[in-house]
């Protein structure tokens, strides 16, 4: 309740009534929207990782760059905080041989002095970018309403 | 051909192609060439070069706005690879530090490549390659650019 001193001298009472409501609400809502984006970002993580697999396999524009198959299986999406997630190869080393599969993934993506560039992630996120806007968008619209 | 600024209906070659001249103008070619080899490239080598080398390329402008309503300026953001081939590590960080350290102090209202109409420099990531006998070093830089 807040006392206001009135122009002739008498005093108002104010009162506000469900403030407590209000923040109440408001902070529900906040931890609605961070779980929703949340998992908005896993969802989008896990489309990604498939389109970086497609992209590997040649079903996108660039050329497919799978031999054993053990490049594209490395793919995977890993949450790493709040809405926050990094598609990246899982780190083995192949059969009878030093690479890994991060070491692979670097030069296919940036080429080498005789392989082009095949630009599986950046192609991919250039391609999908509004796309997972939309589906992060979609979830805390879902969580909210 | 020269390019002295960037301009609006030809921005993606004038960016390269004055990049290219601007590091070719500054940075030490560590070895004798002969008539025809480049030591800076504007594409990948499609035949045998003497390295090092540096490639400049273009990784695909953004636009990042519009310059107000009613306007069809726009912002644009210019992406730009810059790639050093060399035989060795040493040699690869030292001129991947030159062409950093060129760009760098280049970006203040004075200097080439500001009045050339390229602000905002800035380096966003570098990955090595290395390969059996060539160690590159890829770095993706961009400038803004306003097109009006």
């Amino acid at each position: 309740m807040v006392n206001v001193t009135g122009r002739t001298g008498q005093t108002v009472s104010i009162n506000m009534l469900g403030v407590g409501e209000v923040i109440r609400r408001l902070r529900l809502s906040k931890k609605e929207i961070e779980s929703s984006a949340d998992l908005g970002v896993i969802k989008a993580g896990g489309f990604i990782e498939e389109e970086v697999k497609e992209s590997i396999a040649g079903r996108r524009a660039e050329p497919k760059s799978v031999t054993t198959g053990q490049f594209a299986n490395s793919i995977e999406f890993n949450k790493t905080g709040n809405a926050k997630g990094v598609v990246a190869p899982k780190l083995e080393t192949y059969p009878n041989s030093n690479q890994t599969t991060q070491n692979i993934a670097v030069m296919m993506e940036k080429g080498t002095s005789r392989i082009q560039a095949r630009r599986h992630f950046g192609n991919t996120k250039a391609r999908n970018m509004n796309k997972v806007k939309e589906i992060i968008e979609k979830e805390i619209k879902l969580g909210v309403i | 051909m020269t390019v002295l600024s960037v301009n609006s209906s030809t921005f993606t070659t004038d960016v390269i192609i004055l990049l290219r001249d601007s590091l070719r103008d500054t940075l030490d070619d560590p070895i004798v060439r002969s008539g025809n080899d480049k030591f800076i490239l504007t594409s990948y080598p499609s035949k045998p070069v003497k390295y090092p080398v540096i490639t400049i390329t273009d990784t695909g402008p953004r636009q990042e706005g519009k310059l107000g309503m009613g306007s069809q300026g726009t912002v644009l953001r210019l992406g730009i690879e810059i790639r050093v081939w060399a035989r060795n590590v040493k040699e690869r960080d030292t001129l991947f530090d030159a062409i950093y350290d060129h760009l760098r102090t280049n970006q203040l209202s004075g200097d080439d490549l500001t009045n050339a109409n390229l602000h905002d420099f800035s380096l966003d990531n570098s990955v090595n390659v290395s390969e059996e006998n060539i160690q590159s070093k890829v770095g993706e830089f961009t400038y803004l650019f306003l097109c009006v």
